[in-house]
């Protein structure tokens, strides 16, 4: 077990609601929205950022993405060693705990999400625009996302979002049952790469 | 909106012309002087000129030039406008040579119009009373100076027995000097210009700065007026209120350090006349023509941070301050900014100018012959040939690209760069570069610079999202720069050898951002440097 992992199993003895998920401190429960905390590695031997990770899972091959995520070890880094391991992660659990932790909470589904990244409005980039298009089609805004997906030049997207955002507007506009299945199926792709089943609440579902 | 005069002066020490007191006002033949308006708009006593963004200058008084009514006694007519006349400030430092007193800017110098030290219950002619309190110093707290630090040889012959002009300017001294350096750099001496009306101030009018540095006072003016306290005159005392602030008027040894030691005090140093407009640390003493090995002057880089000691055998010893100067055992009371820290007393001089700033667009303004007057009339400075100069390193901003915020963004990260060079050191080798990296990173992390803050430092890229380090297909970028909307604007990347950024790593960059024309600019660690690519 790696010593981030190692910690974070030491960190959710000490906070409640809470499972460890690969390498992800998972907030309980998942709801299209993962919400937790992660270690990244930094230049430093032994040293490591602390994520408080927010990130849809409903789009495609999301392998964590941290654009909507905050490094709360800021400007500092976190030594993790086998040595006093328990001793780091009373003191991260209590970094954690409660200020961090309950705005997870509160980031609950696609709602939540559109007020947290509503900093956001102005940003034009492609990635961020899809991620807002297909949260207004999980709450039911379909005409909002489709105007959003419109006005996109899909085909600047990265090819692997391509490949999968192109077919999903098509669909869209043409049969939003099959928009809604490839929808929920990269959800369940992404829950199921990120060993996320035992966190979620009930079925994934597609309104 | 007329401008108002930031306070000159040194040593944070303000005199200011008496508005309500008489006996000041007449010129050099003793003739009571018809009082003309300010050139700088502001009322002699206006306290506009501490804080001169934050007040509106007044109007001048309707009866300015009128005598002033002063009860009781009733004084002369003569004497009322010779003590309402603005005072000049006036040099600390004499020419050990010839005793005189040093004032190259003579056809400049004006009054200061930082206080009003008068009693604020005197009231003008029209019986209004002068509303200045907001900005006076407490009169209790400062002292009145005693005559044993007036040179009695500087008194007017002419000056009436009964008439001793120190005890009310004594009360001009700032009790409330800037406590930062920032505050010494905000009191920024506007430039004057040629043609200002120098009659207020009782000069003559001799030549500007390519003429004879030192002038004498001339006779009207009272000497006393020097209110420096110990220490270079180029510095503001931090801490004022200090009793030991009342007796250092007089010019008096510098204290015995490790810039101005003098072996010999038989032979003095001999100061060249000049005009200082550097605000380098210590240029002038570095000129000084001392004995050999008798002192060292602190260098500066471009961020005013003192980085080694020139010694005048030439001697370039790099000074150890760690990170914002935390150690205070380096055996030289000059500190991480240059400024003279006087243990005896607490006080820490600062600077009475700006920091001399490489113009980080490519140009360097070191050399630069600004059209201010000189800032430092003890020492003034000029250029000596065959001097030892220190050298400083000059960054190279070569990335301008004429976003505001990433030019200004880089000229940050080059001062940062600076500082990690200057910590650091020279170095090789990837084990090197990793610590550049991580020292450059934590400093920068540190400053939690806009667009950048958190989440702008060693942060990776895939498909245009941030991720995780070690993520199949990321880019770790060194520092990227976003705007209000959290788009990437910019990445930096810090190189510590020789390898430069290819045109293909930087297609990799801008891939991963997902943003094909973002610009990466290369930090260049050995030249301090920073190119577009």
């Amino acid at each position: 077990m790696s010593i981030k992992r190692k910690t974070l199993q030491l960190i959710q003895r000490r906070l409640k609601g809470t499972q460890l998920c690969k390498d992800v401190l998972v907030v309980l429960p998942t709801e299209h929205i993962l919400r937790g905390f992660l270690f990244e590695r930094t230049l430093s031997k032994d040293m490591y950022y602390l994520w408080r990770v927010i990130t849809p899972l409903y789009r495609p091959a999301n392998p964590v993405f941290l654009t909507y995520s905050k490094r709360i070890s800021k400007s500092r880094y976190f030594q993790l060693t086998r040595e006093a391991l328990d001793e780091t992660a009373e003191h991260i659990a209590s970094i954690m705990s409660p200020g961090h932790l309950s705005y997870l909470r509160r980031v609950r589904g696609p709602k939540e999400f559109l007020k947290h990244v509503g900093w956001m409005a102005g940003n034009t980039m492609l990635n961020f625009r899809v991620d807002l298009a297909l949260t207004h089609y999980l709450l039911g805004n379909v005409d909002q996302c489709i105007k959003i997906l419109e006005r996109l030049p899909l085909e600047d997207l990265a090819p692997p979002f391509r490949a999968h955002i192109v077919p999903f507007f098509t669909e869209l506009r043409t049969s939003p049952a099959d928009a809604a299945s490839r929808l929920q199926a990269w959800e369940r792709e992404n829950v199921e790469r990120l060993g996320l089943a035992e966190t979620v609440s009930g079925a994934v579902q597609i309104r | 909106m007329t401008q108002s005069v930031p306070p000159i002066g040194f040593a944070g020490i303000r005199a200011e012309p008496q508005d309500d007191v008489p006996g000041f006002n007449l010129n050099e033949s003793g003739v009571p002087r018809q009082r003309v308006p300010w050139f700088d708009g502001m009322r002699p006593g206006s306290a506009t000129s501490e804080y001169p963004d934050t007040l509106e200058p007044e109007a001048l008084p309707r009866d300015v030039g009128e005598p002033v009514q002063v009860t009781p006694p009733q004084l002369p007519e003569w004497l009322v406008a010779l003590l309402s006349m603005p005072l000049p400030r006036l040099s600390t430092a004499f020419d050990p040579r010839t005793s005189q007193r040093i004032a190259p800017y003579a056809p400049l110098i004006r009054p200061l119009s930082a206080y009003q030290p008068t009693d604020q219950s005197v009231r003008t002619t029209a019986g209004t009373p002068v509303d200045d309190a907001g900005s006076l110093p407490d009169p209790g707290s400062v002292e009145t100076p005693s005559d044993q630090v007036w040179p009695a040889p500087d008194m007017p012959e002419w000056w009436p027995a009964d008439i001793n002009p120190r005890s009310d300017i004594a009360t001009a001294q700032n009790s409330n000097p800037p406590s930062s350096q920032e505050a010494a750099w905000n009191a920024w001496l506007q430039p004057l210009k040629e043609g200002q009306p120098s009659t207020q101030v009782g000069r003559d009018q001799s030549p500007g700065p390519s003429g004879a540095g030192m002038v004498r006072p001339p006779m009207s003016v009272p000497p006393t007026l020097s209110l420096s306290p110990a220490g270079h005159p180029n510095f503001l005392p931090a801490k004022a209120g200090d009793a030991d602030m009342q007796s250092v008027q007089q010019p008096r040894p510098v204290p015995q350090d490790q810039e101005t030691q003098r072996t010999d005090p038989a032979t003095p140093p001999s100061i060249m006349p000049g005009y200082a407009d550097d605000p380098r640390s210590n240029d002038a003493l570095a000129r000084m023509q001392l004995s050999a090995n008798t002192r060292a002057a602190s260098v500066p880089n471009v961020r005013g941070t003192v980085i080694a000691s020139l010694a005048d055998g030439g001697t370039f010893d790099r000074t150890p301050y760690p990170a914002y100067g935390a150690s205070s055992e380096l055996g030289t009371p000059f500190g991480y900014t240059g400024q003279r820290f006087d243990a005896k007393r607490g006080n820490t001089y600062y600077r009475n100018n700006r920091l001399n700033l490489v113009d980080l667009h490519g140009q360097n303004t070191e050399g630069h012959e600004g059209t201010r007057p000189s800032m430092s009339d003890a020492y003034p400075e000029p250029l000596i040939p065959g001097a030892q100069y220190a050298q400083v390193v000059v960054q190279r901003n070569e990335a301008v690209t004429g976003n505001t915020r990433i030019d200004r963004t880089t000229e940050r990260l080059l001062s940062v760069l600076a500082d990690t060079v200057q910590s650091l050191g020279p170095g090789a080798g990837p084990i090197f570069g990793i610590r550049a990296h991580v020292e450059f990173g934590r400093r920068v992390e540190e400053l939690n610079i806009p667009g950048i803050r958190d989440k702008g430092v060693e942060q990776s890229f895939s498909l245009g999202e941030a991720a995780q380090y070690g993520l199949e297909g990321s880019v770790r970028t060194d520092v990227v720069l976003r705007d209000r909307e959290g788009i990437p604007i910019a990445v930096y990347d810090l190189k510590t050898g020789n390898a430069k950024l290819t045109p293909s790593r930087v297609r990799e960059i801008r891939d991963a951002l997902g943003r094909p024309n973002i610009p990466v600019i290369e930090l260049r660690y050995r030249e301090e440097s920073a190119m577009l690519r």
